[in-house]
């Protein structure tokens, strides 16, 4: 309790110097000039897969997200690194997520790249945009902080069953409201009941009730109107980051949202992914002779075989559901913004922290992050034999490997591999006033998760500290994505690297090699730049391009905290 | 635990090279030990030599009988005058030769073996456990290196020098000069008698091969942290650009893995640790794999344990030694580890070990290892019997330096005056010693001087052995010339124990009595020779010693209580006309009541 309180007091200190730093900046009202930095808001999908939206070729409804990117622009070649955690590490911090402590997810560990929360040795994109001056606030999946487990399994189920209350999810120093945002509403953890979230907290406060018909994603959309009506009030710009929780799993959304989808999906695998890749081709997204349709994942179960296509269909329009539900409430947020009269000014966008998951959910099981029951005691079913429909709060599965390869149409591989299917995001940007690149167009500039920082820095006129709270920080790592703003061409990252449980990649110039996670670490390699779904493997034809590379990657590796390494992969969070 | 080292899965290799063991017969007219009788020249110390780094499969033992040839030092090759069963030292009676060499003198070496199969391709290793003093090795009439110092384990990469095919031959030529050079020698000198012994020349230990990948791992550092609850492991690889796998294992379960960069170092959290200690001398199994292009191309087995030694004050304010941070009295015999049949060289691995389980059985917790440096092997049985180790280096050059063995007055001691390569000889040395018994969880104290022999620049060499080891204690010179320097303060007293002065000297260094007793005892037909037994005071029966002995013991009660942290008896065994063992040197007599003895002893360590 008494930690709790000081962290509480600590926190509230930060923001009243923070204020007061903004009152020295401004003295007298009077003659003070309007602060025409843009507001800006991140806005981060859970586990959408690269060609899901509308605008990236998916047939979910996603008109305002459409509209984001019909009035901005599109990224081709955008990446992230291929978690959830590992996403998050470095969207927030600007630096490679093994640097910022997350190598792997949340469990805390000794080696320094794998301490499972945002080590001290980094600043937060709200850190250093509340130093600079603007408001900051935070809503949705917050899941890089060590996660408090309870002593036992039965008393973890409890609590994951909103019959016990605990004070802290999560050390309270490493809380969104410790590490630069002013206001927070969202879960601390990385898994949700969408309709009674664990880990769901204001500020630090544990919120132990939700209203009836609560559905977590417009709870999230619609604090998200109410923050910025508030700091809307003020002359302040101001810095949002809304990380939706949708479409990860378990699949659950509402039934006028579904019954939208209830036959979309009866097409089977790889019509859908057909038709996907039709339209990336002539949207103009991709080249279908630089990107070919890669093979499906599993070309064993044909749709004709499928024996639970009733449910499959139904799983996929859960899927698209939750994307359609997230998508409305960024229509309600550009309301807002229009209403607020914000809208010209804010820097909006629009990605996703990997590929769609190909894990099968309701073969976990209850426990760590999944509850077996809801509040009210009914029991929540784990379907591993497809016995039961997705989408009530009651059960608890997902897409699975198919429809996750259909979601990363035409990519190979899904979430936590270093494959494209894993790693390239939509990413859409929107800013009416600041965006000079033609409206609508794809961007080729190759673009990494690191790169807000920097170019937040760039727009919000900030300065990257050397040291904070008496900690040296990592210099940023990110390029600055301002110049395709202004539409001027530039490459982007020379190179990208990445690792998560052993998956890794180097990309450097038209090359890739990349391995896969588990046992099997024999690189690959690709010609990325003319065969980007990665279908030709030329490790045996060039292995002392594969040499060369792979000694990228270890030097690489080496100065960014992936070794040390620990070996047993930690069980926590998905 | 880990596993015992068993002869079936490991001696797979043991050669045929040893086939003509027929044509040896051990020298006559000297004691000898039950193992040295039984000894099957065949297969001499047919076990794998390194159990603290254990590569598995591709090795070969060399063991066995060899050509030999003494020749002036000037001539220059060798001339067949017999065999020798390596790897008896020449001077010693299980050689089959029973010659000394003298500085004047080389001895050659000469054998021939075949390369298996297995290693072929492969890059070959040749190792040797010790070889006394300045070897010099060829391969098929091309020189391939030279090694100088007799007590750390030497190799050479001799890949290039063999044969496509066929038989390879192996020469070996070692030069040592005993007590006319300046290099470390421990007891060895040419006219032996008291405390002195015969000298040792050439090949002690085992003499090996092993095959291993381009990218191998040479060698790694264990150091554990108790007080972090961790251990942190610092891989040597031959090659740049790969990655290093280490994991710690509790039996069967994996507790830690770390994967680093081949340059980087392990930090393994070990979580909720097993202690190792004395009665309770648990180890944990290490793994260390290397990879490349992530494959695994080469694979160690080791261990560690979770144990630390550290000064800290009693309530008196006295300096203590603790062990894991608790006082724990150390007691232990002096050991020199002779035999009469073999010299440096026990007889048979069990002969080894027996001295360590005797040891033990009589309820000593310690061994002072004196001014030897043993096998590998005989570290790992400690590692696992829990005996804890006191480590001399070997001394030499010794000289006219004066010594004074009383503390706390200044008179007749003084440096021994060394030259620039005498000095550069036991930096080197002792630094190769150090290197190489570093993993050794038993090794609790390191001695760099004894009794004045060779003393020099103390300070000096004592700061730098504790730089170079912060993890262990450092006791700079057992029984003077005292200087202010390291951990412990040590002083020699015969027969009965003393110790040094704790209002004087136990503010900033633990009190040890480094060596006491020395009684003496004549066992007839088990001795070296048949006059002139040597003993600091000598008795007539065993109950008459034993009754002197437990005086001491109670004796050494008081001290301990005073502030005495350690305390050593002169020694194991009878060592030539040195009758003052616990056992008589051919190890056949105990000639102390061991059960009593255990009992006598459980008091020390007791409050």
């Amino acid at each position: 309790m008494s930690q709790k309180a000081l962290c509480i007091i600590i926190a509230a200190g930060i923001i009243t110097s923070a204020s007061l730093f903004a009152f020295k900046q401004n003295p007298g009202t009077a003659i003070q000039q309007k602060d025409t930095r843009p507001n800006i808001i991140v806005i981060l999908a859970d586990d959408l897969g690269y060609s899901d939206l509308g605008c990236y070729g998916g047939e979910v409804e996603t008109p305002n997200l459409d509209y984001l990117a019909a009035e901005g622009i599109r990224f081709r070649s955008f990446y992230n690194t291929s978690r959830c955690c590992p996403t998050r590490a470095s969207l927030l911090t600007g630096i490679y997520n093994h640097n910022a402590g997350i190598g792997e997810m949340t469990a805390s560990r000794v080696e320094s790249g794998y301490r499972g929360y945002l080590t001290e040795n980094t600043v937060t994109l709200a850190e250093v945009l509340k130093t600079a001056g603007y408001r900051t606030a935070m809503t949705g999946k917050w899941h890089v902080s060590n996660t408090v487990e309870q002593s036992t399994g039965e008393a973890q189920l409890d609590w994951l069953n909103h019959k016990t209350i605990y004070p802290a999810f999560s050390p309270l120093d490493q809380y969104p409201t410790n590490r630069g945002f002013e206001k927070y509403f969202g879960t601390l953890w990385g898994v949700i009941d969408f309709y009674d979230p664990f880990s769901l907290v204001s500020g630090t406060t544990p919120i132990t009730q939700v209203p009836k018909d609560y559905y977590h994603t417009d709870a999230i959309n619609d604090t998200t109107c109410e923050y910025i009506r508030e700091f809307s009030k003020g002359d302040k710009p101001f810095f949002l980051y809304v990380a939706q929780n949708a479409p990860h799993w378990p699949l659950q959304a509402k039934n006028e949202d579904i019954e939208k989808y209830k036959d979309t999906y009866k097409a089977g695998w790889d019509e859908i992914r057909k038709r996907r890749y039709e339209r990336m081709v002539k949207m103009g997204l991709i080249d279908s002779r630089k990107t070919e349709l890669s093979p499906p994942d599993d070309a064993q179960l044909s749709w004709d075989k499928n024996l639970d296509k009733d449910w499959d269909a139904r799983a996929m329009a859960v899927h698209a559901a939750m994307i359609d539900a997230m998508d409305q409430g960024i229509g309600r947020i550009l309301r807002t913004l229009k209403e607020t009269g914000e809208l010209e000014n804010t820097l909006i966008v629009f990605l996703s922290d990997n590929g769609a998951s190909p894990e099968d959910a309701s073969a976990y099981g209850p426990g760590f992050d999944r509850p077996s029951q809801t509040r009210e005691g009914r029991k929540i079913v784990y379907p591993v034999k497809k016995e039961v429909l997705p989408g009530p709060q009651t059960t608890f599965a997902s897409i699975g490997r198919r429809w996750a390869n259909v979601a990363n149409t035409p990519y190979q591989y899904a979430k936590m591999e270093s494959y494209e299917g894993g790693v390239r995001t939509p990413m859409i940007a929107y800013w009416p006033r600041g965006i000079k690149a033609r409206k609508g167009s794809f961007i080729d500039q190759l673009g990494h998760i690191t790169d807000f920082m920097k170019t937040f820095v760039e727009l919000a006129n900030a300065t990257y500290p050397t040291t904070y709270r008496g900690h040296r920080i990592t210099p940023m790592q990110g390029e600055s994505l301002v110049s395709a703003f202004r539409g001027l061409r530039s490459a982007g990252h020379e190179a990208l690297f990445n690792e998560h449980y052993g998956a890794r990649y180097a990309r450097y110039g038209e090359w890739k090699i990349v391995s896969k996670s588990g046992r099997d670490s024999t690189w690959h390699l690709y010609k990325i730049s003319e065969d980007q779904a990665e279908m030709k493997d030329l490790s045996r034809m060039y292995p002392e391009k594969v040499k060369e590379m792979s000694r990228r990657w270890l030097s690489w590796a080496v100065q960014n905290q992936v070794f040390p390494k620990p070996g047993t992969p930690s069980r926590a969070g998905h | 635990m880990i596993k015992e080292l068993t002869l079936s899965c490991i001696l797979g290799l043991v050669l045929s090279i040893t086939v003509q063991g027929q044509n040896w017969k051990a020298i006559d007219g000297r004691i000898k030990t039950q193992w040295g009788e039984a000894l099957n020249a065949k297969k001499p110390l047919p076990e794998y030599p390194r159990p603290q780094f254990v590569r598995q499969g591709n090795w070969l033992n060399l063991n066995g009988l060899w050509d030999y040839g003494i020749t002036p030092v000037r001539q220059g090759s060798f001339r067949k005058e017999g065999k020798i069963l390596v790897p008896f030292a020449v001077e010693s009676a299980l050689s089959g030769v029973g010659r000394n060499v003298g500085k004047d003198n080389v001895l050659w070496y000469n054998t021939s073996f075949s390369l298996p199969a297995g290693m072929r391709g492969k890059k070959v290793l040749l190792h040797f456990g010790g070889s006394d003093w300045r070897t010099t090795v060829s391969l098929n009439g091309k020189m391939v290196g030279e090694h100088e110092g007799g007590n750390d384990p030497f190799s050479f990469d001799i890949s290039k020098y063999l044969k496509g095919s066929g038989s390879q031959t192996l020469t070996v030529k070692v030069w040592d000069p005993t007590d006319e050079g300046p290099q470390p020698r421990g007891k060895q000198v040419r006219k032996p008698g008291s405390i002195w012994y015969t000298p040792v020349t050439g090949i002690w230990q085992t003499v090996w091969l092993e095959a291993v990948n381009p990218s191998y791992v040479e060698k790694i550092r264990i150091t554990p942290d108790i007080d972090a609850g961790s251990v942190t492991i610092q891989p040597s690889v031959s090659q740049k650009g790969s990655l290093v796998r280490v994991s710690a294992w509790d039996g069967t379960t994996k507790i830690a893995e770390q994967e680093i960069a081949a340059n980087g170092q392990a930090v393994l959290p070990i979580k909720n640790a097993k202690l190792w200690a004395p009665g309770s001398p648990f180890l944990y199994d290490l793994q260390v794999e290397l990879l490349e292009e992530g494959k695994v191309v080469d694979q160690v087995k080791s261990y560690f344990a979770m144990r630390k030694v550290s000064l800290g004050k009693d309530a008196n304010g006295i300096q203590r030694i603790l062990l894991n941070n608790k006082f724990v009295f150390q007691y232990g015999p002096l050991d020199q580890g002779w035999w009469p049949d073999g010299l440096y060289t026990a007889p048979t691995t069990e002969a080894l070990r027996f001295d360590i389980e005797k040891t033990k059985e009589m309820g000593f917790n310690m061994i002072r290892k004196h001014i030897k440096v043993e096998p590998a092997i005989w570290y790992y049985f400690c590692d696992k019997a829990g005996m804890l180790v006191w480590q001399d280096m070997p001394s030499g050059d010794n000289g006219e330096n004066g010594w004074e063995n009383r503390l706390g007055v200044l008179d007749k001691q003084s440096d021994r005056k060394r030259t620039p390569e005498s000095e550069a000889i036991y930096k080197k040395e002792w630094n190769a010693i150090m290197e190489s018994l570093h993993n050794y969880p038993s090794i609790v104290v390191w001695t760099p001087f004894n009794e004045s022999w060779g003393q020099f620049k103390t300070a000096e060499i004592v700061d730098w052995t504790k730089k170079k080891d912060p993890s262990r204690l450092v006791n700079a010179a057992s029984g003077g010339n005292f200087v202010p320097a390291g951990d412990i303060i040590d002083i020699h007293n015969y027969p009965h124990p003393a110790m040094p002065d704790p209002a004087f000297y136990g503010d900033k260094r633990a009190l040890v009595l480094g060596e006491f007793g020395g009684l003496g005892l004549p066992v007839k037909n088990h001795l070296w020779k048949p006059a002139d037994n040597w003993g600091y005071q000598t008795f007539k029966n065993e109950e008459e010693m034993f009754g002197k002995y437990s005086e001491f013991i109670a004796r050494l009660k008081e001290l301990i209580e005073a502030g005495l942290s350690a305390a050593v008896y002169t020694q194991t065994t009878d060592v030539e006309v040195e009758t003052n063992g616990l056992m008589t040197y051919d190890r056949k007599v105990i000639k102390f009541p061991v059960s009593k003895m255990m009992d006598l002893h459980k008091g020390l360590y007791t409050k």
